[in-house]
């Protein structure tokens, strides 16, 4: 029986979905599993009971990932859980860039007590009326889980989309609809699309990806749409195209001191992921991956350790082994399984900066001895043995 | 070269295609047709010498039809021209319903001066929190232009769709994705739907529709939007269901003292049809019906007179004859022509509610005396002879 800690509230489906072999424990020091939403445990200290965080959303900023990783606890999000989430959150900020939306119901919230607001909003209305989606170019940067789900959305509104993402995954390819045209030169989007909308991870390389050349080479009217990360713009530069009108609109998801005094921007408090349905499907991923991990010791979606599947537990036992990145580790690990005179059926190893996680399915059941043994080996500082 | 006067602004696209064909005319006096958007058409006097109206929309509350049909006057409308800038609304109208996406944007507003407002968004985003449209079952009611073209973007969005439409057309039946559902009674939506989105004309027939019957009906936490018509709602009903929070919102095109009232109703500001390309389409589409009557005598989607196409003329001419959908009207018509020595190549008969439109191509010319005699039959409002430009 697996003990999970929950920090934050975690949705009912998600701890379901752990399972028979699982239950809840208040105690943080009694888990193997602690589950957690945005709480910050940079402050916490972790038992040595503690196998895995699953982190039930993407951003991981409210974990200490390399302290985990040192003491071999996986930590795990869940890329993709909220995809749905923030395509819908893309749709509507292309539509209200489209046509003043919320100016009409402003309007109409103003004239409330006139009884005839029915026939001077037909007088009113042009002021608030816009452009269609339909037959406009949209441009996608960056097709994962989210940004292929968006080009799909696009083309289903009747839209031409422009789709760059030099590292295509062929799951997304598969996954796009064949009319999305697939952009090598990142120009082409600047030059072609009416509506730009981002969807790469933050990193040091993407950071200011959208800087003051890219918007320069944009066309006059384009909307801009940012429901990643702030730091992917350039938004001093972008606050002053947004100023002379060359960027119609920036519809941000990101509410900070340059954006919330920009013309021209529709700024909301980070939404993208803030439904009741992403909320639970984070959940159930986060319980399936701790689930997997505990029973399988297979990783998927670690932000920590990199990914190993052997698939379901089959053999007599499978060990997992936690070791530094440094050479002759997995000879000394097969080494000493073969010295006790069991089978090594199947073996992965994943290194991840300066740690490594090997997983071995063996052939017969060993004693607690030997993986005394081999937690005794210089770098390696955790063993798990698995048993069906 | 006939004379059209437009009543309204219509677009630059719209003008262009107009006067290919037609002369301006200052006046309505001077008029053959009219195009009008949303003026007001009941309190304006109807000169004898005007043939056709032609709105640049749907909606003909601004015209009186019947008067009209009287005076031998054809109106039509464009009904599909604004059905994408309609459905993309719609879309918006369902997002908008379920995630308090404004209120969001307001508080960041609201909150701008405060420097660590990325930080506090955080905590304050829980209460703008919301559901997704995906995997929810949307309930189309009416399946034209518009609700079509709703039903099929609802079914791309990842919902499940039900479809009413008693009168469904074939064209809007093979315009349809085959996953939408069509239900064959109205409480099947009712019961069924989280949204429910209502795309019929307004009429006798339908009005109140949406009645206090029908919204108890429906699911607890249902959300209504209204982009047709708002007579087509009892809407004191829905102010109650709204305030008991049976129904989640209404999301409606339509102010009136009774909507601007009513909590957790969204209202717009009536731009169904308000953009760029529904105004180009629909004056680019007005001006081609204008173009056929008055060039070919073909009714299409006229709202006072049977739709008759015959397509581009056949004969020395064509005549065509506006009249009371009464008893004998065509043996009237066919005598007076056999009489006249004239021989029926193609005729045509399409009646609309109390009027019908007849046209008639004979091999042979036409004397006054027969057009005289035809005109004079009781119950014909107007003939008019055509030919081949």
């Amino acid at each position: 029986m697996y003990k999970v800690h929950c920090l934050n509230n975690i949705a009912k489906v998600g701890t379901d979905a752990l399972g028979a072999g699982f239950s809840l424990t208040d105690s943080i020091d009694e888990a193997e599993a602690i589950m957690v939403r945005s709480a910050s445990l940079h402050g916490t200290e972790f038992s040595d009971r503690l196998l895995t965080i699953g982190r039930a959303g993407a951003g991981v900023n409210n974990i200490p990932l390399e302290r985990c990783a040192a003491q071999g606890i996986v930590v795990f999000n869940t890329p993709g859980a909220n995809a749905n989430g923030v395509k819908e959150m893309v749709i509507a900020g292309m539509l209200l860039a489209a046509r003043d939306i919320v100016g009409g119901i402003e309007w109409v919230d103003e004239n409330s007590d006139d009884p005839n607001v029915g026939r001077q909003a037909e007088k009113a209305k042009k002021d608030f009326a816009g452009t269609e989606l339909a037959g406009k170019n949209l441009g996608v940067i960056g097709l994962g889980a989210i940004g292929a789900m968006v080009a799909n959305a696009g083309r289903s509104l009747g839209m031409h989309v422009y789709g760059y993402d030099p590292y295509l995954s062929v799951k997304y390819a598969w996954s796009l609809d064949r009319h999305v045209r697939h952009i090598n030169n990142i120009g082409e989007i600047w030059s072609s699309c009416d509506y730009i909308t981002i969807h790469v991870p933050a990193t040091a390389k993407t950071k200011g990806m959208i800087g003051r050349d890219e918007i320069a080479a944009m066309r006059d009217g384009t909307v801009l749409l940012n429901y990643a990360r702030d730091s992917l713009v350039d938004e001093r530069a972008l606050a002053e195209a947004l100023q002379e009108g060359h960027i119609a609109r920036y519809m941000t998801d990101f509410a900070n001191s340059v954006t919330t005094s920009m013309a021209h921007a529709t700024v909301t408090p980070h939404l993208g992921a803030s439904t009741k349905e992403a909320e639970d499907n984070c959940a159930v991923m986060a319980a399936g991956e701790i689930r997997d991990y505990l029973e399988n010791g297979n990783i998927t979606n670690s932000v920590n350790y990199g990914a190993v599947d052997m698939g379901p537990l089959e053999s007599a036992m499978r060990l997992a082994v936690f070791h530094l990145n440094v050479t002759n580790m997995i000879g000394q690990i097969t080494g000493a399984i073969s010295a006790a005179g069991v089978n090594i059926e199947n073996m992965t190893d994943k290194s991840a900066g300066n740690y490594a996680y090997c997983l071995l399915d063996l052939g017969s059941e060993v004693d607690e001895e030997l993986v005394e043994r081999l937690a005794a080996i210089d770098g390696i500082y955790r063993v798990r043995a698995i048993r069906r | 070269m006939y004379r059209i006067h437009c009543m309204n602004n219509i677009s630059q696209a719209g003008l262009e295609k107009l006067y290919r064909t037609f002369a301006p005319a200052k006046t309505l006096e001077q008029a053959d047709a009219a195009i009008v958007r949303s003026t007001n058409m009941h309190d304006i006097d109807l000169p004898a010498g005007l043939l056709a109206i032609a709105r640049a929309g749907t909606g003909v509350n601004n015209i009186p039809l019947d008067r009209c049909a009287k005076r031998g006057i054809v109106v039509f409308n464009t009904p599909g021209a604004n059905a994408n800038a309609v459905k993309e609304l719609v879309v918006a109208g369902m997002l908008m319903a379920s995630r308090d996406i404004m209120g969001s944007a307001q508080w960041v507003s609201d909150h701008a001066d405060v420097e660590t407002v990325g930080t506090d968004a955080e905590r304050a985003k829980n209460q703008f929190g919301g559901t997704e449209i995906a995997g929810k079952t949307l309930g189309v009611i009416g399946l034209g232009a518009i609700g079509a073209m709703v039903a099929n973007a609802g079914r791309r969005l990842g919902m499940h769709v039900l479809g009413f439409d008693p009168h469904l057309s074939i064209t809007a039946a093979w315009s349809l994705d085959h996953h939408v559902h069509y239900v064959r009674r109205l409480a099947d939506i009712l019961e069924n739907a989280d949204y429910i989105s209502i795309h019929v004309p307004a009429t006798d027939k339908t009005r109140g529709m949406i009645g206090r019957d029908q919204i108890a009906q429906a699911k607890d936490g249902v959300v209504f939007l209204n982009f047709a018509r708002d007579t087509l709602v009892d809407e004191q009903a829905m102010a109650r269901a709204l305030e008991s929070g049976h129904v989640r919102r209404y999301v409606t095109d339509f102010a009136n003292p009774l909507t601007t009232h009513m909590s957790n109703a969204l209202v717009f500001s009536h731009l169904g049809a308000s953009t760029r390309e529904a105004e180009a389409n629909c004056a680019a589409m007005a001006v081609d019906q204008l173009q056929e009557y008055l060039l070919q005598g073909n009714v299409i989607n006229s709202v006072n007179f049977g739709e008759v196409d015959l397509g581009p003329i056949q004969t020395d001419e064509r005549i065509v004859v506006l009249h009371k959908n009464i008893p004998n009207m065509i043996g009237q018509f066919s005598s007076i022509i056999a009489e006249g020595g004239l021989n029926i190549e193609n005729m045509a008969n399409k009646r609309r509610g109390d009027s019908a439109t007849t046209l008639i191509e004979t091999s042979g010319s036409w004397s006054d005396a027969v057009l005289d005699r035809i005109s004079s039959v009781e119950g014909v409002y107007r003939t008019r002879m055509v030919a081949p430009q």
